[in-house]
């Protein structure tokens, strides 16, 4: 076994957890007080709201790699490489074609997540207005960092805001770019050792979840995005989730290696 | 009901790892000597025992508050308890290939795959110390009984895959698991309804008067249902010699109504009010 | 050009499948109370309201739906292995064993959680478990059904490669994240409370204390079903069918061109068209409703 595959794949487990957990900080997560009115956000846990979007980009990342292996879009190279496990060598991974390939493969996993984001935030966004009546409104802020509306007139006294204001909105894309990102190299990742696709998604799947829910350990119930002053936090999700997807990694990699 | 002195997480760690690995062992090994599937329901029963562990755990973590909800420890559980499990029994696949403890035991059986679920249960156990390890010291959670209980529930993950894998595949080597139950895409229900009896009690049960007890009870409960669906799930991998799963189904049912009803009997004796129907009960004034 | 029409005719099926399964999911953890809500029935007695709703606590709406999904699926798949039972058929056994098993953890949640906080003196009535289980079950079914045949229409005729009971579990995990974002408000917010006005959002203060009685007699949880599929059950369809079928869409019209790289260009489009829509929703929202007080002089 080429020992650049295996550096290959624990990095590549390593950046991808890392940019999970530092994107579940992205996502404006209300919990019960959203679901209430009570919280600005969307009325999920942290964990499988994070889940809820890098699953939708996971299964478009794994139905793009179906359709380059199948031919459909043409990468000459990329099937050859994922089936003999030769994706992750030095001659491979600087070929252009294969470059391109990993590169839609990400982009696929981005877009994926960023839509099952935005339908989760603007969803809940039409039932505040219409059944609820409620304008949508931040507490944390006084005025909107990116359309520069007031907010604090709009927030019902005694909570702490409603709904999922444009801000919150961003923020929840750059949380699904990141969660998208990264589920889709980590399944890239695991399918160039050589593990069937159900393995790899599956496996994708297992480190994710450990990325988000210990992201989730680092807010502790809610957040609105990058404005909120909870998300100050980061820099301690970031160590943890490098070093605990790193050891993913190395697990992953032992299969790997043990594999040939 | 208070009184009765509940028991110590280490008893219930040694029960489920020494219970769970004989178990596994055991349905395997009778299995091979015999040449039949009868005794796949013993892995069931390994789970069960693990499940009792992991239950426990999670109810001593659970009860200083996480900050997000109960079932996402069991999803941290066996998120990472899966790559561990599979590198484990990686591990004893590989020492069967290289000849290394090649003397057969029994059936066909090489010593070197029956490392295999030890090797698993070890490098879970590991993971989960390093998670525990990061949740407590990095993430400054500041809950006494993380880091072992993070340990302990990574390992009753671990143990629980197996167990369940015997259930359905009948074998405990990576072949097996990769080619029966993953490439199946049965390690779906393998991760969730496995999850669900050990986060499904402490979950249900939580209150000022939670009781070990009843929650435990819960536990098996949960864990004899997953037991009915895996043994319904082992009939597509053995469908020409269903006795086997037929046998896990029934064994699994009787023993549920059992457990169901055990548990119904412990709700009733905690003393709360249960009406067959009727209007709110009055409170006291100045409530 | 005869694959493309294949492809979308399956795809119009998925979407619909997902919007009925969306639907029924809300209604479902409606009847139970389940996720977000659950943590204002759990809380009532302890400020002195009791109830007679469903105390469903069996976990958060996403891995609920995981469990019913992934089981559904999978008892699916096994029954068509071995025993090649048609798949239809199939799935629909499989939902049914999934929603049974679903129901067994519903009533073990209801006594579980109100033994555990007995000293509020919160009873337990045999009625409202016997009454709300079998709709519970009844509606997990639907939802199950729908996820799974959706999932199998994913693996088997889009070509999703992954095996399709675990495409259920991502969907179900999908389909609960949805019904707890978009399902819950409306159910937890208004009906939950609905003697506050109109129009605002509920102060902190005031959690837990939930609306007891209903139009006739007291309220139970076969109402605020029958209050909440007026609203927070179709919205919560339309998202996940919305999801299945835009995401879907983009990729199957569109992943011919550049390459595949217009499937990706169209799905940015459709998310930008997804944020101006929400920006003018917002801006409307503030000056039809308008502000609950005055602007401080700065």
């Amino acid at each position: 076994m080429d020992p650049i595959t295996l550096i290959l794949i624990i990095a590549l487990i390593a950046i991808g957890g890392l940019a999970v957990g530092i994107g579940v900080h992205f996502v404006p997560v209300g919990g019960a007080p959203a679901a209430m009115a009570q919280a600005t956000g969307i009325g999920t846990g942290t964990t499988m709201l994070a889940a809820s979007s890098g699953f939708l980009g996971l299964i478009s990342a794994g139905l793009v790699t179906a359709e380059i292996v199948s031919g459909k879009i043409s990468y000459p190279g990329f099937a050859e490489a994922v089936a003999n496990g030769t994706i992750f060598t030095m001659d491979k991974i600087t070929d252009p074609t294969i470059l391109q390939a990993i590169a839609i493969i990400v982009v696929a996993g981005i877009v994926g997540a960023m839509l099952m984001m935005v339908i989760l935030c603007v969803m809940p966004n039409i039932l505040y207005i219409f059944g609820l009546g409620v304008p949508l409104a931040s507490a944390k802020v006084k005025k909107d960092p990116i359309t520069g509306d007031v907010q604090y007139t709009y927030v019902t006294k005694g909570t702490e805001g409603h709904g999922t204001p444009t801000v919150a909105v961003i923020s929840s894309l750059i949380g699904g770019l990141l969660g998208g990102a990264g589920g889709a190299l980590i399944y890239l990742a695991l399918l160039g050792g050589q593990l069937s696709i159900a393995t790899a998604a599956f496996g994708a799947v297992g480190i994710f979840f450990v990325n988000s829910v210990l992201a989730s350990y680092n807010i502790t119930g809610t957040i609105e995005g990058f404005h909120d002053p909870k998300f100050k936090r980061w820099p301690r999700a970031f160590i943890a989730c490098l070093v605990a997807s790193f050891v993913l990694g190395i697990w992953a990699a032992g299969i790997v290696f043990l594999g040939a | 009901m208070s009184e009765v002195k509940e028991i110590d997480w280490y008893t219930l760690a040694g029960a489920g790892i020494i219970g769970g690995l004989i178990c596994i062992y055991a349905a395997v090994i009778l299995d091979a000597a015999l040449g039949v599937n009868y005794f796949i329901f013993l892995g069931a029963i390994g789970a069960i025992l693990a499940t009792l562990w992991g239950a426990d755990a999670v109810r001593k973590i659970c009860k200083y508050g996480i900050g997000t909800g109960v079932p996402s420890i069991g999803m941290l559980a066996f998120g990472m308890g899966l790559l561990a499990t599979l590198l484990g029994l990686k591990f004893g696949d590989y020492l069967v290939a290289k000849n290394i403890l090649a003397m057969e035991v029994v059936g066909g059986i090489k010593a070197g795959l029956l490392v295999g679920p030890l090797a698993a249960l070890v490098m879970a156990l590991v993971q989960g110390f390093v998670i525990g390890f990061i949740a407590q010291n990095i993430l400054k959670m500041k809950i006494p009984t993380m880091q072992v209980g993070m340990t302990m529930i990574s390992g009753a993950a671990s143990l629980i895959y197996l167990g369940y894998t015997v259930t359905i595949a009948g074998a405990f080597d990576f072949g097996t698991l990769v080619n029966n139950v993953i490439n199946t895409g049965f390690i779906a229900p393998l991760f969730i309804v496995g999850a669900l009896p050990m986060l499904h009690p402490f979950n249900a049960c939580l209150g000022p008067d939670e009781n070990q007890r009843r929650t435990l009870t819960l536990g098996v409960e949960a864990a004899l249902m997953s037991t009915v669906i895996f043994g319904i799930l082992s009939f597509a991998i053995f469908p020409n010699d269903i006795i086997g799963p037929v046998i896990t189904v029934l064994l699994g049912l009787v023993a549920w109504v059992f457990a169901y009803l055990a548990y119904w009997q412990k709700v009733k004796e905690s003393g709360t009010i249960i009406l067959p129907t009727g209007l709110l009960p009055k409170k006291e004034e100045g409530q | 050009m005869e694959e493309l029409a294949v492809s979308l005719g399956t795809l119009a099926l998925m979407g619909a499948c997902a919007t009925i399964a969306g639907a029924a999911e809300d209604l479902e953890s409606d009847f139970g109370s389940q996720s977000n809500a659950n943590s204002q029935v759990q809380l009532a007695p302890q400020v002195g309201y009791l109830h007679r709703v469903y105390n469903k606590a069996i976990c958060g709406e996403p891995v609920a739906y995981g469990l019913l999904s992934a089981t559904g699926a999978a008892v699916a798949f096994a029954l068509a292995t071995a025993f090649a039972v048609n798949i239809v058929i199939a799935l629909a056994l499989g939902a049914a064993v999934a929603a049974l098993m679903y129901g067994v953890y519903a009533t073990t949640a209801y006594m579980g959680r109100l033994t555990g906080q007995k000293r509020f003196g919160q009873p337990i009535y045999i009625d409202v478990l016997l009454t709300t289980t079998p709709p519970i079950i009844a509606h997990a079914f639907i939802a199950t059904m729908g996820i799974a045949t959706f999932s199998y229409l994913l693996n088997v005729i889009i070509g999703q490669p992954f095996p399709f009971p675990i495409l259920a579990l991502l969907w179900g995990i999908m389909t609960g994240g949805m019904g707890s974002a978009v399902g819950d408000v409306h159910y937890g917010a208004e009906r939950q409370y609905q003697y506050k006005p109109f129009g605002m959002g509920l102060p902190a203060a005031q959690s837990g204390k939930i609306v007891q009685k209903g139009e006739v007699g007291l309220r139970n949880s076969i109402d605020i079903a029958g209050f909440c599929v007026k609203h927070g059950g179709p919205l919560t369809g339309l998202g996940l069918g919305l999801t299945v079928f835009v995401d879907l869409w983009r990729h199957i019209i569109f992943i011919e061109f550049v390459n595949g790289w217009g499937a990706m260009i169209a799905g940015l489009l459709v998310i930008v068209v997804w944020v101006i829509g929400n920006r003018f929703l917002e801006v409307w929202a503030r000056k039809a409703y308008g502000p609950f007080k005055k602007e401080e002089a700065t």
